[in-house]
């Protein structure tokens, strides 16, 4: 086969191999998406408590994800490495919000809370959140990761990069600071 | 019973992490609360509190997103998709590097704009100096005498070699020290140098007058009244010359014979 025929052929394989490994990663991500989105909407809502606000937030830090997605040296840090990016944007976002009025009162799934009740819920609600707001980043994050479903100390520290036992001791103390802040409802 | 001393132990144990408290110390707290009513409720009203804390978090972090919300991911991914690929570009649209980029402008232009008032500034400071010069100089032309423009330094000061007292003064009354038009873009001459002082137009002899007078005359403090070398100020103000007296230089003559002490 004669040289320029060979170089054709190797150059050809090459960039075959790159668009190939491309598509697998943009579909990889695309079969992902929903876990990545409720993730990603979950980080963001632990900071804003606003479901536009979260959702926008979310929003813009996937599409990030995707246009870096391939850049990825560990593509199994992914998930850490969108956290991170969606606390940071969510941060960002909620110290551009100008007011906190827009919070929601959530309500248990399935009862039918009284007008008190819903308001002594909200009350607490709101001096919980500005309690969370008030407390280190740090602390705010892992005591987050570790609300949401399915992801318990040992899932934090995976996504956070850090040690099982560092997660539990910032857990541990965003949940005494909240406690002490919180000890007028001490019913 | 001294409860102050267990209260940080009731709220770790109401957070339920038991690993906060080492044996020796759960062990006294239990003998203590064994004991103790008010801290016994104290700790009920704690565990309460933290389990509604964690209620309200994990109710918080409950909320699914829209249903909308991931076919809009995936619609907006697909339009970017679109676009170019260059991840150079989009970055410099965040507000921060517009932010920047509005501040060097404007830096920029301010020293631009500087800068041609310091040129603007030179220009009008080397017409102020020429006129300065040419009606003096036209004006002792015209009264007969000598004026001898002395070289230049190279500081671009002006150096005369002859100052004329009442004449110089007259000139400058009527010497009127007018601007030329700026003109925009002048190549500067070899010769021209910056001026080292800005004066009022109708100040520019009486200035002059006093730079000679600094460098080879006597001044008067008390009325910046100069008197050129050469001449004394008699009391009715007029000047008169001073004649120069040049001693002739002698030398003794020494002979080798004669001893220092023979020597006139």
């Amino acid at each position: 086969m004669p040289d320029g025929t060979i170089m054709e052929a190797l150059v050809g394989e090459v960039i075959q191999t790159e668009v190939d490994s491309r598509a697998l990663t943009e579909r990889e991500f695309e079969n992902r998406l929903p876990a990545f989105s409720r993730l990603a909407f979950r980080v963001a809502y632990g900071v804003l408590h606003h479901r536009e606000e979260a959702e926008d937030a979310a929003q813009e830090a996937l599409l990030r994800a995707h246009r870096d997605f391939g850049k990825l040296r560990k593509p199994e840090r992914f998930e850490a490495w969108l956290v991170r990016v969606t606390w940071r944007l969510a941060i960002d976002r909620q110290r551009s919000m100008k007011r906190r009025e827009h919070r929601e009162a959530s309500a248990a799934p399935g009862s039918s809370p009284t007008a008190e009740q819903l308001a002594a819920l909200s009350e607490f609600e709101d001096a919980l959140y500005s309690a969370m707001d008030e407390i280190p980043e740090k602390l705010r994050l892992a005591l987050v990761l570790t609300g949401i479903q399915g992801y318990d100390t040992a899932e934090a520290a995976r996504l956070l990069g850090v040690p099982e036992g560092t997660v539990k001791s910032r857990v541990h103390s965003a949940r005494r600071r909240l406690a002490d802040k919180l000890r007028r409802f001490k019913a | 019973m001294n409860c102050d001393h267990y209260q940080a132990q009731i709220h770790d144990l109401a957070l339920g992490d038991s690993e906060k408290q080492n044996a020796s110390i759960e062990s006294a707290l239990q003998r203590h609360l064994a004991v103790c009513a008010a801290c016994r409720e104290e700790l009920e009203r704690a565990r309460v509190l933290a389990a509604r804390i964690d209620d309200a978090i994990k109710g918080s972090l409950a909320f699914e997103p829209s249903p909308r919300f991931a076919s809009q991911v995936q619609q907006q991914i697909a339009r970017n998709a679109g676009r170019s690929e260059s991840a150079y570009w989009p970055r410099f649209h965040s507000p921060r590097w517009i932010a920047a980029a509005v501040i060097c402008a404007i830096v920029l232009t301010a020293g631009v704009i500087w800068k041609t008032q310091s040129i603007s500034l030179d220009h009008s400071r080397g017409a102020a100096i020429e006129t300065a010069e040419k009606p003096r100089t036209e004006n002792l032309e015209h009264s007969g005498l000598e004026a001898k423009k002395g070289p230049r330094s190279s500081k671009g000061r002006l150096t005369v070699a002859t100052p004329l007292p009442t004449e110089m003064a007259a000139a400058s009354a009527t010497t009127k020290t007018a601007y030329r038009p700026l003109r925009t873009r002048t190549r500067r001459r070899p010769d021209q140098q910056t001026p080292q002082v800005l004066v009022p137009k109708d100040q520019m002899a009486l200035i002059l007058q006093l730079y000679y007078g600094t460098r080879t005359g006597v001044i008067d403090g008390a009325s910046l009244v100069v008197t050129p070398p050469g001449f004394k100020r008699e009391p009715d103000g007029t000047l008169a010359a001073v004649p120069i007296e040049i001693k002739p230089l002698e030398i003794a003559k020494l002979s080798s014979t004669s001893s220092p002490a023979e020597a006139p």
